[in-house]
């Protein structure tokens, strides 16, 4: 039998979480996949304050049970976000579904992943006794595995506001309801024709999101059409270390990591889409 | 009379659009007890010793040792027991039947059962296996010497895997013992199947066995098989404990235990001489897996199909099903047809290519006609309208401009287009129907005019209750609400055979038009009548099964596929830009129901072909959910074009042949075919997985 929450309010849910070991419960459309729980859940999903959305001081404020299909209805989320949200699963997954639990559920095949690593997204963490923000690269530590303690909600998803281009590819194994094989996240901007700014991502090949910012800072300063493409997919296929598995294999999702990023250094960045 | 195509709203339209249809999960059955199995984690070894923990009352688990009669299942062969005693030969070969009122208490009882077993090298390939279980073979003219004379000989290799039928509803059975009848309700295609089975496990008289279907979701052959081996598991518990058991698996128990298709190996050598294919030698080899299942009848299947819808004089086929130690393959729609269709359909692409030949036009040198030698020497004696098909489906594809334009395209997005033709022997494989099946089919006329079809195939969601309904309909000339039909129960309905091999229609519904129009002829207002008709058998050239010789089936329906897609080279995933199909199953007897056929068909071939890929991995089935098991949707093709072209054959209802399995076995060679097209490679097996494809262009060079 299967013990639960149900919270009205955050400091309600903060309590719970002070008080006992339990499953905070963003969705379920991962976690009901499994068999056998152990813990009382911890339902998420009345709590108003985690399902907002707001533009503040130049930054997206992503309340973290905000459902995939609330999230694509919401003119403030970013594009390239909506464009990964958009292949996520099916209809009924997406108006279950929280950015909050995809985060958490830290898969190394989450489609948001990749995303809010090349958005510089952070979290903000909140339990009885305070609050803190962290990069989500610093928060997700492995397979499965996330910095929280079991007193602290993830509550807020931030990410810094601007302008430019991104181009997104999941790769999987059919067009809904698939979990990636692989995916990429290139963003970029352009002025006066030199890279300002470049942020790449891949997913679903390490245990965490692949994004290298020594690689990015590289690029940074050049003009786009001086880039060293063949020097810059070389570093990249020494970095990329993905596996077999049940569901494709490491030859083929490195090479495609490559193809794509080739696509995207010869013919994207200089027409991409704009956010 | 209106035409019997007009589609009509099916008779179990009401029960399955409102969601009051009850599937085997859905009968709450009083005091019944839940069973669910240790299954074996090593795939060869001998059980020394099995330790048991404590039972709590009301718990207790079923073993070999219970089994009341004989501990075989019987399915064609009897080498399966119901459960092993002495050797477990597959990873998740159920052990125990353990039993109990809490499913959760069972589940703690499983994992603290102990079994010592002493492991034995198990075999997983085919190739090294040292054991067949089946092995035929045959000739048509004089192979050898045409190979003698060939201009050009070619020798290829391909692979086709698993295939998962994915039913909607999970395997699933009730059994009952009271007053010493044994009563076993469940999912299932063949009622007296599972009968025959339940009979010699139990030892149990024929009126002290009783198999009711209950409405089934989806089966594609993976209900032909295992309900008997799963019904003899619940009966042998019931018929100890004297109490219901009630056995329902888990989907991932279902996909990691359940028979799926022979993943298979097929070697084509031809010889070409002036531009034609004058001989074929082609050698089959099948996983088989732990148990023999219907291993001898997919065999026999594959080996018939050998040389596809072409007229190849001289012939010299060979096959065998190897024994290994993995799930047993069973039947799937198209029960070994699909596997060589896929092959020899590749094979004559590649001929073509190397001959430097239009593909389209070298098949229509080679195709069979009305009047030709089957391979094993029988004879299409029916009309044979593929020419007129493949016509058919060129103009709605545009076929002849696209071939010319794809197949040269660079850049990161490349088309491709690529067609199959195919046929599918209806009924069973040689003289089953006359000297096995034996069908036999029952009307029952009330005095108030209502007529009830007594049958034993069933409705698994392609539509017998409403075609059979309107076979009968029709020939009586009364509205379909005074046809009744029920789903199967052996002590109400005759044997009219299984509902497998494209038979339903083709032989049951034939013997209730028959029985329909006799009824007509003797009806007696007010008076209850009882009609019965038996098989009769027609053929050319009599089946021989010693020499692989004679008509292998009664009828012939037949098919043609185009299919195009875009590559993304960057991928190597391919996206489906058209799918058109033309079929010749004689007269469809209901245009939407036929529809749903030919559609859901098609899709799971397009299945087969590109992405439904199953493997082991260290005996065990790696691909065990539907997370990581693929199935298409509806987002992976685009809307299918599938036109009928009418050819009534003579013995069945209205012109009516089979039409269940044809059409999966086009799906997998176009869609490949498109995809060779549009990469400029040979591909030699399916699924033929982005990664698959990546493989066949490393090895072949540069891209």
């Amino acid at each position: 039998m299967v013990e639960a929450y149900f919270p009205e309010n955050l400091p309600e849910a903060l309590r719970i979480l002070g008080d006992e070991d339990v499953i905070p419960y963003a969705g379920g459309t991962d976690i009901m996949v499994g068999k056998s729980f152990k813990k009382p859940f911890l339902y998420l999903d009345k709590i108003s304050e985690l399902k907002k959305v707001e533009n503040l001081e130049g930054k997206i404020r992503i309340g973290a049970c905000s459902t995939y299909a609330a999230l694509l209805r919401d003119e403030r989320i970013p594009k390239v976000l909506k464009e990964s949200i958009r292949q996520i699963a099916s209809p009924s997954i997406r108006n279950l579904g929280t950015i909050g639990g995809n985060i958490c559920n830290a898969s190394p095949a989450g489609d948001t992943l990749p995303i809010l690593y090349a958005l510089n997204a952070y979290l903000r963490l909140e339990s009885e006794n305070g609050f803190r923000e962290i990069p989500i690269r610093e928060f997700i530590t492995g397979v499965k595995k996330t910095a929280r303690e079991t007193s602290w909600l993830l509550t807020e998803i931030i990410i810094p506001s601007g302008e430019y281009e991104y181009s997104y590819q999941k790769v999987g194994a059919r067009r809904a309801q698939a979990i990636a094989k692989l995916s990429f996240v290139g963003i970029h901007e352009l002025t006066a024709g030199i890279v300002s700014d470049i942020r790449i991502a891949f997913g679903a090949v390490g245990t965490t999101v692949l994004r290298d910012q020594k690689a990015e800072k590289e690029l940074i300063g050049k003009k786009a059409s001086d880039i060293d493409i063949p020097a810059t997919i070389q570093y990249y296929e020494k970095i990329i270390r993905p596996i077999d598995d049940q569901r494709s294999e490491a030859v083929y999702r490195k090479t495609v990591c490559l193809n794509i990023l080739r696509e995207y250094l010869e013919n994207e960045l200089t027409e991409g889409n704009r956010q | 009379m209106r035409d019997i195509s007009d589609a009509v709203t099916k008779k179990d339209h009401y029960e399955k659009v409102s969601g009051t249809a009850r599937y085997i999960a859905d009968y709450d059955v009083k005091d019944a007890l839940t069973g669910k199995f240790l299954y074996s984690d090593k795939a060869n070894a001998r059980i020394a010793a099995i330790s048991l923990p404590e039972f709590p009352p009301g718990y207790s688990c079923t073993g070999g040792n219970d089994v009341p009669s004989i501990n075989e299942v019987i399915i064609v062969e009897k080498d399966m027991p119901v459960f092993p005693t002495e050797y477990v030969r597959y990873i998740g070969e159920p052990v125990l039947l353990v039993t109990g009122p809490d499913p959760d208490v069972i589940d703690e009882l499983i994992a603290a059962i102990e079994v010592v077993y002493e492991e034995e090298p198990p075999v997983y390939s085919p190739e090294e296996a040292s054991e067949i279980h089946f092995e035929y073979g045959y000739t048509k003219g004089d192979a050898d010497k045409a190979f003698l004379e060939a201009d050009e000989i070619l020798e290829e290799i391909f692979h086709t895997g698993y295939q998962e039928q994915a039913y909607m509803e999970p395997q699933g059975v009730i059994a009952s013992y009271e007053d010493g009848k044994v009563t076993v309700k469940g999912s299932m295609q063949c009622p007296y199947y599972v009968f025959r089975a339940v009979k010699h496990t139990t030892g149990l008289g024929d009126d002290r066995v009783r198999i009711i279907q209950t409405t089934t979701g989806g089966a594609f052959g993976g209900k032909e098989d295992y309900p008997s081996m799963l019904a003899c598991r619940a009966a042998v518990a019931a018929i100890r404990l004297e109490k219901p058991v009630r056995i329902i698996l888990e989907r991932a128990e279902d996909m990691a235990s359940t028979p799926k298709r022979h993943p298979a190996r097929l070697r084509y050598r031809s010889a070409v001489s002036g531009g034609r294919v004058t001989a074929m030698e082609v050698d089959v080899l099948l996983d088989g897996g732990a148990y023999t299942t219907l291993s001898a009848v997919v065999l026999q299947r594959s080996l018939i199909s050998a040389a596809g819808a072409y007229d190849i004089p001289n012939l010299k086929v060979s096959g065998r099903v190897a024994k290994t130690n993995s799930v047993p393959s069973g039947a799937f729609r198209g029960f070994g047809a699909p596997q060589s269709f896929f092959a020899v359909e590749m094979h004559m692409n590649h001929i073509a290519g190397k001959l430097k030949e239009d593909v389209l036009a070298f098949k229509r040198k080679h195709l069979v006609r009305q009047g030709s030698a089957t391979s094993t020497g029988g004879i299409f004696s029916d009309p044979v309208i593929l020419e007129e098909m493949i016509e058919k489906a060129a103009d709605m594809s545009g076929y002849t401009d696209k071939m010319n334009l794809y197949g040269k395209m660079n850049g990161r997005y490349r088309k491709g287009i690529g067609i199959s033709v195919f046929f599918h022997g209806c009924g069973f494989t040689g003289a089953g129907e006359r000297d096995i099946i034996k069908a036999r089919v029952r009307l029952d006329k009330s005095p108030d005019g209502r007529v009830e079809i007594l049958v034993s195939n069933t409705d698994m969601g392609q539509g017998t209750k409403t075609t059979f309904s309107k076979v009968v309909s029709s020939a009586l000339e009364i509205p379909m609400d005074d046809i009744l039909i029920e789903n199967p129960d052996t002590d109400r309905v005759p044997d009219s055979g299984p509902t497998v091999a494209s038979r339903s229609i083709m032989v049951t519904g034939y013997l209730l038009e028959k029985a329909a129009k006799r009824l007509k002829a003797e009806w007696k207002e007010g008076e209850r009548q009882l009609v019965e008709e038996n098989y009769v058998h027609h053929e050319n050239v009599p089946w021989d099964m010693d020499r692989f010789f004679g008509d292998a089936y009664p009828a012939y329906s037949w098919g043609v596929n185009i299919i195009e897609t875009e590559v993304d080279m960057a991928t190597l995933q391919p996206e489906i830009k058209g799918i058109w199909a033309v079929f010749d199953v004689g007269k469809p007897i209901d245009e939407t129901v036929m529809r749903g056929q030919a559609e859901g068909g098609l899709l799971q071939g397009i299945g087969y072909g590109s992405m439904e890929k199953m493997t082991l991995k260290d005996g065990r089935i790696w691909q065990s959910r539907f997370t990581d098991y693929m199935i298409p949707t509806s987002k992976d093709i685009v809307n299918m074009k599938c036109e009928f072209i009418e050819n009534a054959y003579r013995f069945g209802p209205s012109g009516a042949k089979g039409a269940g399995e044809l059409p999966l076995i086009g799906g997998a060679p176009a869609y490949v075919a498109s995809v060779e097209n549009a990469i400029g490679r040979e591909l030699c097996s399916v699924p033929a997985t982005p990664e698959s494809i990546m493989e066949t262009l490393r090895k072949g060079g540069t891209e």
